[in-house]
C-alpha cells in the first residue's frame, strides 16, 4: 500500500483587499504519496504557486485540511511551520534564491543550522559535501553564487533542498530562469532524484517537462481540473531541444 | 532654469507631506535650540557689556587674613571702602559706592517692597546708565549731602506711577524720609549685576540713605560694594597693588582696638565687571551649548538618513532625467534644490523656536543666568543661523549626491527599474546608526548625571518644618535710628506675640535670618576656640540668633541636652545650641560638646553649649557647623510662624495686626517654608527638567532616526531573509540574525562614546559635570539605548516575521 506524504482536504486560499477578494484556490482535494513525481500544469493566475506555498507552509490555507506524514499543519504557530518547512520540505526555485553574501558550501549548510536539535558542525561537513558531490559542485564549494553560471546555482539550489533530508522536495519552475541545455540537465538530476525514491512536487507551464513526472494536476482557478498518471513517464534525453 | 526646479521641487515635496513635514519641524526644532544656544553664548561670553570701558570697570572684593590664612572670604571693611572712595589713588579715575537692601515704601498704596540701591552720582556715571526721564545724581548729591532724591526704574515708573510723565518731582517715602524722584531708568537699561544675579533694583537714592549701621573698619557686608573706574591706559594689578599698600598703611591702625581681629590683614583684588556680572554663567551656557549640538548632530543623522531614503524612492525619476540627457550635476541641483525647500522652511519655524526659547530663558525659565536683560534676536545670531543652514544644506546635498550612480542609474532605466542606481549602502547605513548612538548615548550620560544630582537635591528631606510654615519679614523703618535696640526688642516681641494671637498662626518665634530665606546667602562664616587667647584651634560656623519658638517652629530638633529660655533670649545669655557637625567636632578635640566653652577670637568671654539640634539639609549649603544664639532681633526681625492648615497669611491683615504695635513696623516680605525652598531649588528643579526634556527628545529623535535605517535595511534584506524563511528559518531566528547586525553599530557606538567620557573624565576630572558621573550614570544611557536597539529591531523586522515566509518573497 502506498504511503501518503501529504494529503489536502477542501483548502481554499482567498487573497484579501479592502475592493475585492481572490479566490486563489477554490477547494484543493490532494494527496502525495512517497516516491511520486507529481507536475503541477495550468495558465498564469490559476493558482499553481499559491499551491505550491501552501504545500510548503510558506503560506497558510485559508481554509481546510492539510497533513503531511499524518500531522494536523494547516493551523500550526509561523515558529512550528518553520521547524516543519525545515525538516520535511526542501525548495527549489526558478530563481534559486541562494543568498549573494554566502557561499555555496554556507547555501547548502543554511538549513541544518535552522535545525530545532542543532547539529554540530562535523556533521553539517559531512551532510554538505555530500550533497555537493550529488550535484557535482564540489569544487565550487567556497565560491560565492554570483561566480556561478545559472545552471550552477540551480544545482546548487537542488543540493541545498537535498541537505536536510526532506520528505519531498517542492520545485517551482525549476528551468525558469535557464537555456534549454541547463534546463534539461536539472531535470534530468531531478528525475534522478526521484527514482532514487525522493518525493516531488513540480510545478510547470511547460508541457514538456511535465511529461516527465508520474502525476500530471492541472490546475484552472484555482480547482484541479484534471489528474493524469504516466505510467511510463518521458525521461529527459527523450525530449527535443527546445525551440 | 532654477525657477524650473523649484516649481518641481515644489510639486515633489507636495506629494510627500509628510517627509517634508518630519524634516522642516525636525531640522527647525533643533536648529532653533542652537541657535538660541548660540545666541545665548554670544551674549553671555563675546557681547561686550553696555557700558562704555567695559574692561576699566571693577569691583572690590576682599579677604580677612589672620598668618597668611583666609578667614572670611568677601570681607571688605565698610568704613575701609568709604575712606577709599573719599581718597584719591593712582591708576583710578574714579570709586563709586553701591549698597543694595531692600525696604518698604510707605506713600504708595498697599505699601511695596522694593529692591533700593543706595549709590553715590559716580556709580551710574561710569556706565553711562540710560534714563528714560530726568537725569542721574549729580556731584551736589553726593555722599554726605543728605539730599533725599530718587531715581526709580522704569517698571516702577509703569507699574507704580502709570508711565507718567509727570512722574518728576513726585516722591517715594522710606523709613520715614520722602525722596523727590528726578530720573527713571530707560527701558532698555542693564544694570550691573554685582550682588545676585536675580538682583533688579527698583529705587536708587544717594549712599548717605543706605540701611547699613555707620561705616566701621571691623564690619563687612555682603551689601556693600566699592566699585570703580581704572584710568586710561592704568595697569590693573599695579593699580591693585597700590590700594592694597593703600589698605595695608589704615587698617592695622584703624582696627588696633578690637582684639576679635588683632593680627589680621586685608587684602582687596580687583575683579572686572565683566567676570563678576558672567560669573560661572559662561560654564552652564556652554553646556547647554554643547547639549543643543548634540541634539542638532542626532537629527542630522535623522535628517541625512531620510533624505538617503528618498533618493532611493526617485531613483526612477532620476534614471528619466538621466535618459533625458540629465547630467550628475543637475541631478545635484535637483537634490539641492528640494532641500534648500526644506531648510528655508526649517530656517522659518528655527526663528520661531529661537524667540520662545529667548523669551522663557529672559523669564528665568533655566535659572538665574548672567545678562539674560540683553538678550535678544540680534543680527549675530541672525547670520549665523543662515550661514549653519546654507553650511548643512550643501553638505547634506553632497552627500547624498555622493550616493548617486550615475551609470548605475541609466542602468536602471534600460533594465525596466530593476536595478539599484541609488542605495544606501551598509557602510553608510551603520555609520548614520552609529553616529545616533553615539551622541545620543553622550547625551544622555552627561543628562543622567545632571538630573542625578538635581533630583537628588530636589528630593532630600531637609530636616525643616515645612509643612504649614512661613516666613514673615519685617521691616522697622523708623525705629531702626528713632529707638534704642531694647525699646525695639521690646516692640518685636509684642509684635511676634499679636501675630500668636492670629486666628490661622499656631505658633510665631523671632530672629535672624535663619540659615534658609528670600534674602541672598547672607551668613558669614565665624570661627570660635574651645580655648581662650589668640590664634587657638578654631571650629568655624555658622550662626543664627532667635528665640525658642523661632528655633522650634523652624524646625530644629534638640537631639541633647536643652533649649533656650525666653529670659535667655532677652538676656541675650552667653549659651548656645550647636548642631550634630559641630559636636563631633567638638568631641574629636577631646570635650564633651554638652558644657563645652566657646570664645570669641583674643577673648576670654565663654558661650557654653547647653544643647544640640540635628543637622540641616538646605538646598545648595555643604554640611557645616551651626550654632544658635538667642537673641531678640531688632535690626531685620524674621518671624517664623506655624499656621493652621490650608491656611495662605495675607499681608494686608498682617501689616494690620502690626500697626497696632507701631505704625512704622510693616511686612517687607512674606513666603511660605516651601515657596522659599522651591526659590532655592530653581536651577535643580530647571537642571531636571531640561534634561528629561533634552534625554526624552534626544531619544525620541535619535529612535526615529534608527528606525529608518533599520526599516531601509530590512527592506533591502526582505527577500534574502524571505530565502531563509523558506528553508526553515524561524521568526525568533530572523529576529536573532537582524538584531546581531544591528548591534555591531550600536557596540561601536558605545564602545566610542564611553572612551570618550573616559578621555572627558581623565581629562577634567575636577569639572563639576565630570564629578556627577557614576556608573550608573553611564549603565543607564547604555542599557535605554540598547533596549532601544532591540526594540527597533524589532519593530522594523515585525512585518516580515509577523507573516508567512511568501510574504517577505513576495513582498507583499
Amino acid at each position: 500500500m502506498k504511503e501518503s506524504v501529504l494529503t489536502m482536504s477542501g483548502v481554499t486560499k482567498v487573497f484579501s483587499t479592502e475592493e475585492m477578494e481572490t479566490h486563489a484556490l477554490r477547494g484543493i482535494d490532494l494527496t502525495i504519496y512517497r516516491g511520486d513525481f507529481v507536475s503541477i500544469c495550468g495558465p498564469s493566475g490559476c493558482g499553481k504557486s499559491t499551491l505550491l506555498s501552501i504545500l510548503g507552509l510558506l503560506d497558510m490555507p485559508s481554509s481546510g485540511q492539510y497533513q503531511i506524514e499524518g500531522e494536523e499543519v494547516s493551523q500550526l504557530t509561523l515558529a512550528q511551520s518553520a521547524y516543519i518547512r525545515n525538516e520535511k520540505v526542501g525548495f527549489i526555485f526558478q530563481s534559486f534564491n541562494l543568498i549573494d553574501e554566502l557561499t555555496v558550501y554556507d547555501n547548502v549548510a543554511l538549513p541544518l543550522r535552522y535545525r530545532k536539535e542543532p547539529m554540530s558542525e562535523k556533521q553539517i561537513k559531512q551532510a554538505v559535501e555530500a550533497c555537493l558531490a550529488k550535484v557535482d559542485m564540489s569544487h565550487r564549494a567556497s565560491h560565492k553564487p554570483n561566480q556561478l553560471s545559472g545552471g550552477q546555482q540551480q544545482r546548487i539550489a537542488i543540493a541545498r533542498a537535498l541537505v536536510g533530508k526532506p520528505s519531498m522536495l517542492l520545485v517551482d519552475e525549476p528551468t525558469g530562469n535557464l537555456d534549454s541545455i541547463n534546463g534539461d540537465a536539472v531535470m534530468a538530476m531531478l528525475q534522478q532524484l526521484n527514482a532514487e525514491g525522493t518525493t516531488l512536487c513540480m510545478v510547470t507551464h511547460d508541457p514538456r517537462y511535465a511529461d516527465m513526472a508520474t502525476r500530471q494536476l492541472h490546475l484552472l482557478d484555482g480547482k484541479i481540473i484534471d489528474s493524469e498518471e504516466h505510467s511510463d513517464p518521458k525521461h529527459a534525453f527523450e525530449i527535443p531541444l527546445a525551440q | 532654469m532654477l525657477k524650473h526646479n523649484l516649481l518641481i521641487a515644489i510639486k515633489s515635496l507636495a506629494r510627500v507631506k509628510s517627509y517634508a513635514l518630519t524634516i522642516i519641524m525636525t531640522l527647525g526644532v533643533t536648529l532653533g535650540v542652537m541657535v538660541a544656544m548660540y545666541n545665548l553664548n554670544y551674549q553671555i561670553i563675546a557681547a561686550p557689556l553696555p557700558y562704555p570701558d567695559q574692561d576699566r570697570l571693577f569691583l572690590v572684593q576682599g579677604q580677612l587674613l589672620a598668618d597668611g590664612e583666609v578667614k572670611r572670604e568677601n570681607y571688605l571693611p565698610f568704613l575701609g571702602a568709604v575712606e577709599a572712595y573719599k581718597d584719591r589713588h593712582p591708576g583710578i579715575e574714579t570709586f563709586a559706592l553701591h549698597n543694595i537692601s531692600i525696604d518698604v515704601e510707605q506713600s504708595l498704596p498697599n505699601s511695596p517692597t522694593f529692591n533700593t540701591g543706595a549709590i553715590t552720582p559716580e556709580y551710574m556715571q561710569i556706565i553711562d546708565a540710560p534714563l528714560a526721564l530726568g537725569r542721574q545724581f549729580t556731584k551736589e548729591e553726593g555722599l554726605d549731602s543728605n539730599q533725599p532724591v530718587a531715581i526709580i526704574s522704569y517698571d516702577v515708573w509703569q507699574t507704580h506711577f502709570g508711565g507718567s510723565s509727570e512722574v518728576l518731582y513726585r516722591s517715594v517715602t522710606f523709613k520715614g524720609v520722602s525722596f523727590i524722584i528726578v530720573g527713571v531708568t530707560a527701558e532698555h537699561f542693564a544694570e550691573p549685576v554685582l550682588a545676585t544675579p536675580t538682583w533688579r533694583t527698583d529705587v536708587w537714592f544717594p549712599y548717605d540713605y543706605r540701611d547699613t549701621p555707620d561705616p566701621l573698619w571691623t564690619f563687612s557686608s555682603n551689601q556693600v560694594h566699592l566699585v570703580g573706574k581704572l584710568a586710561k591706559d592704568a595697569n590693573i594689578k599695579r593699580t591693585q597693588l597700590a590700594l592694597n599698600n593703600w589698605v595695608m598703611a589704615r587698617y592695622p591702625a584703624a582696627v588696633a582696638d578690637d582684639p576679635a581681629v588683632a593680627n589680621t590683614e586685608v587684602k582687596w583684588r580687583f575683579t572686572t565687571y565683566k567676570s563678576r556680572i558672567i560669573g560661572d554663567a559662561g560654564n552652564t551656557s556652554v553646556m547647554m551649548l554643547a547639549g543643543s549640538v548634540v541634539l542638532l548632530l542626532i537629527a542630522l543623522s535623522n535628517i541625512g538618513n531620510l533624505v538617503l531614503s528618498r533618493a532611493v524612492e526617485q531613483q526612477r525619476a532620476f534614471a528619466i532625467q538621466a535618459a533625458l540627457g540629465a547630467q550628475p550635476h543637475h541631478l545635484f541641483k535637483l537634490v539641492l534644490v528640494e532641500l534648500s525647500l526644506l531648510f528655508a522652511a526649517a530656517l522659518i519655524v528655527a526663528t520661531g523656536i529661537v524667540s520662545l526659547i529667548l523669551g522663557l530663558l529672559k523669564a528665568g525659565y533655566a535659572g538665574p543666568l548672567a545678562r539674560l536683560d540683553e538678550l535678544s534676536l540680534n543680527l549675530n545670531t541672525v547670520l549665523f543661523a543662515i550661514v549653519l543652514t546654507l553650511v548643512l544644506n550643501f553638505a547634506l546635498a553632497w552627500v547624498v549626491s555622493k550616493q548617486l550612480n550615475y551609470n548605475a542609474i541609466i542602468g536602471a532605466l534600460q533594465s525596466s527599474g530593476k536595478g539599484s542606481g541609488v542605495q544606501v549602502s551598509k557602510h553608510t547605513r551603520q555609520v548614520l546608526v552609529s553616529m545616533q548612538v553615539f551622541f545620543c548615548i553622550s547625551l544622555l550620560v552627561l543628562c543622567v548625571s545632571i538630573f542625578k544630582q538635581s533630583w537628588a537635591q530636589l528630593t532630600a528631606p531637609t530636616q525643616i518644618n515645612t509643612k504649614n510654615t512661613s516666613q514673615i519679614a519685617l521691616n522697622v523703618g523708623t525705629l531702626l535710628t528713632d529707638m534704642s535696640s531694647e525699646q525695639r526688642a521690646t516692640l518685636v516681641l509684642e509684635a511676634t506675640e499679636r501675630l500668636n494671637q492670629h486666628s490661622d498662626i499656631v505658633r510665631a518665634g523671632v530672629g535672624s535670618y535663619p540659615p534658609i530665606s528670600y534674602w541672598l546667602e547672607q551668613f558669614s562664616t565665624y570661627h570660635s576656640q574651645l580655648q581662650p587667647g589668640i590664634d587657638k584651634p578654631v571650629v568655624s560656623h555658622k550662626r543664627v540668633w532667635g528665640t525658642r519658638a523661632y528655633f522650634e517652629t523652624f524646625g530644629l530638633r534638640l537631639t541633647q541636652g536643652r533649649h533656650f529660655t525666653d529670659a535667655e533670649a532677652r538676656d541675650r545669655a552667653p549659651v548656645v545650641i550647636i548642631n550634630e557637625f559641630m559636636a563631633e567636632m567638638i568631641k574629636a578635640s577631646g570635650q564633651e560638646p554638652i558644657g563645652a566653652k566657646l570664645y570669641g577670637r583674643n577673648s576670654s568671654v565663654p558661650i557654653t553649649v547647653v544643647g544640640i539640634v540635628s543637622n540641616l539639609n538646605l538646598p545648595n549649603q555643604l554640611p557645616i557647623s551651626r550654632t544658635y544664639r538667642p537673641r531678640v532681633i531688632t535690626g531685620y526681625p524674621i518671624v517664623v510662624v506655624e499656621t493652621k492648615p490650608n491656611v495662605q497669611l495675607s499681608r494686608q491683615s498682617i501689616n494690620d495686626l502690626l500697626a497696632q504695635v507701631h505704625s512704622q513696623i510693616r511686612v517687607y516680605d512674606l513666603q511660605t517654608t516651601e515657596q522659599i525652598l522651591s526659590s532655592h531649588l530653581k536651577s535643580q528643579r530647571v537642571a531636571s527638567i531640561f534634561t528629561i526634556v533634552l534625554s526624552m527628545v534626544a531619544v525620541i529623535l535619535a529612535g526615529i532616526g534608527i528606525y529608518g535605517v533599520f526599516s531601509y535595511a530590512i527592506a533591502l534584506r526582505r527577500y534574502e531573509l524571505g530565502i531563509r524563511m523558506s528553508i526553515g528559518a524561524t521568526p525568533e531566528a530572523i529576529f536573532k540574525l537582524v538584531l546581531t547586525e544591528n548591534m555591531q553599530p550600536f557596540l561601536i557606538a558605545a564602545a566610542a562614546a564611553t572612551s570618550a567620557l573616559l578621555i572627558g573624565y581623565f581629562s577634567a576630572a575636577s569639572a563639576p559635570i565630570m564629578q556627577m558621573m557614576d556608573v550608573w550614570s553611564w549603565l543607564i544611557p547604555v542599557a535605554l539605548i540598547a533596549s532601544l536597539v532591540v526594540g527597533i529591531t524589532l519593530l522594523s523586522a515585525w512585518s516580515i516575521i509577523r507573516q508567512p515566509a511568501q510574504y517577505a518573497l513576495k513582498g507583499t
